[in-house]
C-alpha cells in the first residue's frame, strides 16, 4: 500500500524534478569541502574565545592559530528579530536575516522552515553532489531543527535538499526495518507501528522523503555497531561529534552542517552544563579536525567555519548572567572562526561583520552563487 | 533604633503613623539579608501572638524591634524586644526549616539531579527528575494545609516546635471556615510581585531603556533598588498574612473550645478566649482541604517558573512567605 506521505514524496520529487530543468546541467563539484560548526546552544564570547575565560581551549588557543578569528560577529538587531536557535541557524544557512515562516511553533518550540535557499540548495543546484553529501547533524533534542534539510522558495527546494543524521533519522530508519523484517508479535508490531507513527508526525510537512540509500547504508552499520537501544552510541553533543565523523568516513560530504547545542542546558540554571557542554564541543571539533587531518580527502581541502547561532544574555542582575538569550545586546554578539586552504593563518579579523555575512562567504569559497543572500562576502579573510 | 509598633493605643493620629512608617523602614531594612530576616520572622511571630490575643479578648503586649515591655527589669526593658525577637526567629526559623525541608530538599534534588541526568542523557532513569519534582509538589500542597495555622500555633502558644503538636494544629485547622481557603488564595495572590521580582529581570534588557549599556555600578543601582522594594513588599504583606492567620488561628481555636475535642486545649495560651461560633461540616472541611491544595499548587507553580526564569539553588529552600521573610 502507498501511504499518503509516500505519495506525496513521489508526487513532490516529481514535480520538483520536471519544474527545475538545471539539475541536468549541474557541474561535478571540484571546490573546497565545507564544514560548517554551529557552536550551539547560543555561547557568550567570555566564555569562549576570550583567552582568559574560554571553556574551549582547543578551539581559541590551538585551531585559531590555523585560521581567522572574528571576534565580532553581529546578529542585526531587526524589528522582528529574535535571538533563537532556529533563527541564528537560519541567517548562517541561508545569508538573510528573518528568512523563515512558521511550520507550527508551539510554546518552548519554535518550527520554522526556510522562505529562502539554504547554502545546500544553492550548492546542490549548481553542482552534481548527491544529497548524501550535503549534510546536516542535528540532536535528537530539537526535533524542530528537521525542518532545515529544505526551504520553500519557488526556484530550489526539495530537490536540492540537504540529508539529516540524527537519533531522529536513525529511529525512522530502524522502525522501518523492523516493521520490514517481520516475525513481530501482535503487540511488538503494534509498540513499532506507533514508534514509527509518532517519529513520522515530527516532520509535519507534506513532503518528507525517505533518506537515500547511502544514508540508510550508513545507519545499518550504525544499527549493527550499536543496536536499537540507543543505550550505547554516544549520547547528547558527543553524539553529533560521532555522527560527524561516521559521516566523514562512509558518506565524504562536502557540505556539512553540525549543530551543537547542548549549552543550551543552562535555561535550567545549571551553571556547569553551560560550561561542561562548551568543553565538550572543543573536543568534538579537536576529533573533527583530527580526522581531516588525517583523511586524504579533506586534508588541505577543507574549510571549516565554527560559529555560534546566537550568544546569551550578559544580565547582572541575575545569579547565572547567560542563564537565557532574550535578545539582549549580548545575545547578539557572536563570533566565528574560520580555517581552511588559502585562509588567512593566526590572524584576528578585526571588523564588525554581520552574521549572515558566513553564508555568502562560504559561498564565494564554493564558486556558488548565493543569490538570494544579503551578506558581505569577507573576501579578506583569504590570502 | 527605637520601640518601632510599641504605640500606646491613646497616643495621636501622627505618633502612630510616624510608628508604623518606623516599623516599616526597620522591618524592610531587615528583609534584606537572610541573617537578619530571623529577627523579621520572630517580630512577625510575636505580633501574630499579639494579634491572636487580641482577637481572643485577652491581654497581649505589642512587640517592639529592641525595646522589651514596660515594667520589666532594666535590662529586659531596654534589650528585651531584640532578644526575643532573636530567640523566637530562630526556633521559628528551625521549626520552618524542619517543617518545609520535606519539600524543598525534594525539589532542589529533583531540579539539580534530573537536569544533571537529563544532560548526560541517562534516558534510563529519565523519569527520577520529573517524579521528585511531582512528589514535592503533592508534599508541598499537603504540608501547606497545615503549616499556616501551625506557625499561628508555634506564634500564640511560644513553644519551641510547637508547629508539631501535629493533634492540636489538625484540630485548629479542622475549625478553619473558608477564610483559610482566601488566606491561602490571596498568599497566592501576594506571592505574585515576589515571583515578578524574580523573574522580571531576566527582561530588564528589554524593560529598562539602555539597560545593556550599563556600567556595574548603574546595574548594581538598579539591583538595590528592586531589592529595596521587594523587602518593603515583603515585610508588608507578610504583617498583613501573618496578623489575617493569627486571627483565623485564634477563631479557629474559639470554636475547637466549643467542639468534642475542648480537652484539647485546656491550658493553651487561648484557653480563656471568647466564645467562638459552631464549627464546619466535616464534608466542607474536606472540600476546604482539597481546595487549598490547588490553591497552594499556584504556589508551587510560581517557584518553579521562577526558578526557570532566573535560577538560584537557595530558591528552593527559601521563600519569603515560607520560610524566611528574606527578600530574595
Amino acid at each position: 500500500m502507498v501511504t499518503r506521505r509516500a505519495f506525496n514524496a513521489g508526487l513532490g520529487a516529481g514535480i520538483a524534478a520536471s519544474a527545475i530543468p538545471q539539475i541536468a546541467q549541474a557541474k561535478t563539484y571540484r571546490g573546497p569541502n565545507v564544514i560548517l560548526i554551529r557552536f550551539g546552544g547560543g555561547v557568550r564570547r567570555h566564555e569562549t574565545i576570550d583567552e582568559a575565560g574560554t571553556y574551549a581551549p582547543y578551539t581559541r588557543k590551538i585551531l585559531a592559530k590555523r585560521g581567522v578569528l572574528i571576534p565580532d560577529l553581529r546578529i542585526d538587531r531587526l524589528d522582528g528579530g529574535n535571538t533563537s536557535h532556529a533563527e541564528g541557524t537560519l541567517n548562517l544557512l541561508t545569508g538573510r536575516y528573518q528568512a523563515y515562516r512558521d511550520a507550527g511553533s508551539t510554546f518552548f518550540e519554535d518550527r520554522l522552515e526556510p522562505t529562502e535557499p539554504t547554502l545546500f540548495e544553492y550548492m546542490r543546484r549548481t553542482y552534481d553532489i548527491p544529497s548524501h553529501q550535503a549534510l546536516l547533524i542535528n540532536g535528537e533534542d530539537r526535533p524542530q531543527e528537521e525542518f532545515f534539510t529544505y526551504g520553500i522558495h519557488g526556484h530550489y527546494g526539495i530537490d536540492f535538499r540537504s540529508e539529516m543524521l540524527s537519533l531522529h533519522r536513525f529511529k525512522l530508519y530502524k522502525f522501518a526495518r523492523i516493521l520490514e523484517t517481520g516475525g513481530l508479535t501482535d503487540a511488538e508490531r503494534e509498540a513499532a507501528e506507533k514508534a514509527y507513527a509518532e517519529l513520522l508526525a515530527v516532520d509535519a510537512r507534506e513532503i518528507a522523503p525517505d533518506q537515500s540509500p547511502e544514508i540508510q547504508a550508513m545507519w545499518a552499520k550504525w544499527r549493527e555497531h550499536y543496536g536499537d537501544d540507543g543505550f550505547k552510541n554516544p549520547r547528547g553533543d558527543r553524539l553529533l561529534t560521532e555522527l560527524a565523523l561516521w559521516s566523514l568516513r562512509d558518506l565524504q560530504p562536502r557540505l556539512m552542517m553540525i549543530n551543537y547545542q547542548d549549552p543550551d542546558y543552562v535555561h535550567w540554571g545549571n551553571a556547569s552544563h553551560y560550561t561542561r557542554a562548551i568543553a565538550i564541543i572543543d573536543d568534538g571539533i579537536r576529533r573533527i579536525m583530527e580526522a581531516i587531518d588525517q583523511n586524504e580527502r579533506y586534508r588541505n581541502n577543507t574549510i571549516v567555519v565554527i560559529t555560534p547561532d546566537c550568544g546569551r544574555d550578559a544580565n547582572p542582575l541575575m545569579s547565572v548572567p547567560f542563564q537565557h538569550h532574550f535578545n539582549s545586546r549580548a545575545a547578539h554578539e557572536v563570533w566565528a572562526l574560520v580555517v581552511g586552504p588559502r585562509v588567512s593563518k593566526g590572524r584576528i579579523y578585526d571588523r564588525k561583520i554581520d552574521q549572515i555575512s558566513i553564508a555568502a562567504t562560504l559561498a564565494e569559497a564554493m564558486g556558488v552563487r548565493a543569490e538570494r543572500a544579503e551578506g558581505d562576502v569577507l573576501s579578506g579573510l583569504f590570502t | 533604633m527605637s520601640v518601632a509598633a510599641d504605640i500606646p493605643q491613646e497616643s495621636g493620629f501622627l505618633m502612630r503613623l510616624l510608628g508604623i512608617l518606623k516599623t516599616l523602614i526597620i522591618g524592610t531594612l531587615l528583609c534584606l539579608t537572610p541573617v537578619t530576616s530571623v529577627l523579621v520572622l520572630g517580630w512577625l511571630m510575636r505580633r501574630m501572638r499579639f494579634v491572636a490575643r487580641r482577637r481572643a479578648g485577652l491581654e497581649a503586649d505589642r512587640p517592639g524591634w529592641v525595646l522589651g515591655c514596660r515594667g520589666s527589669g532594666w535590662l529586659a526593658r531596654l534589650m528585651g524586644g531584640l532578644a526575643a525577637n532573636i530567640r523566637i526567629g530562630l526556633g521559628t526559623a528551625f521549626s520552618l526549616l524542619l517543617a518545609t525541608l520535606p519539600f524543598t530538599a525534594i525539589w532542589a534534588l529533583s531540579w539539580w539531579a534530573g537536569w544533571e541526568n537529563s544532560f548526560g542523557k541517562g534516558y534510563e532513569q529519565a523519569f527520577v527528575g520529573p517524579s521528585l519534582g511531582l512528589l514535592g509538589v503533592v508534599v508541598f500542597c499537603l504540608i501547606m494545609i497545615w503549616l499556616p495555622m501551625a506557625l499561628a500555633h508555634q506564634a500564640v502558644e511560644d513553644r519551641a516546635l510547637a508547629l508539631f503538636e501535629w493533634r492540636m494544629v489538625r484540630n485548629a485547622v479542622r475549625h478553619t471556615g473558608w477564610g483559610y481557603v482566601l488566606l491561602a488564595a490571596t498568599t497566592v495572590f501576594f506571592a505574585l510581585p515576589v515571583f515578578a521580582g524574580r523573574g522580571l529581570v531576566t527582561f530588564a534588557s528589554g524593560i529598562i531603556p539602555g539597560f545593556d549599556t550599563f556600567s556595574p555600578e548603574q546595574a548594581e543601582q538598579v539591583a538595590g533598588t528592586i531589592l529595596l522594594f521587594k523587602a518593603g513588599y515583603v515585610f508588608v504583606a507578610l504583617v498583613i498574612l501573618r496578623g489575617w492567620a493569627a486571627r483565623i488561628y485564634a477563631a479557629a481555636v474559639a470554636r475547637a473550645l466549643e467542639g468534642p475535642n475542648a480537652a484539647l486545649w485546656a491550658g493553651t495560651a487561648l484557653h480563656n478566649s471568647l466564645p467562638g461560633g459552631r464549627r464546619g461540616w466535616m464534608l466542607t472541611h474536606w472540600m476546604r482541604s482539597v481546595l487549598l491544595a490547588v490553591i497552594w499548587f499556584a504556589l508551587a507553580f510560581q517557584i518553579f517558573l521562577g526558578q526557570f526564569l532566573n535560577y538560584d539553588w537557595y530558591v528552593w529552600l527559601t521563600h519569603p512567605f515560607l520560610f524566611l521573610p528574606w527578600a530574595i
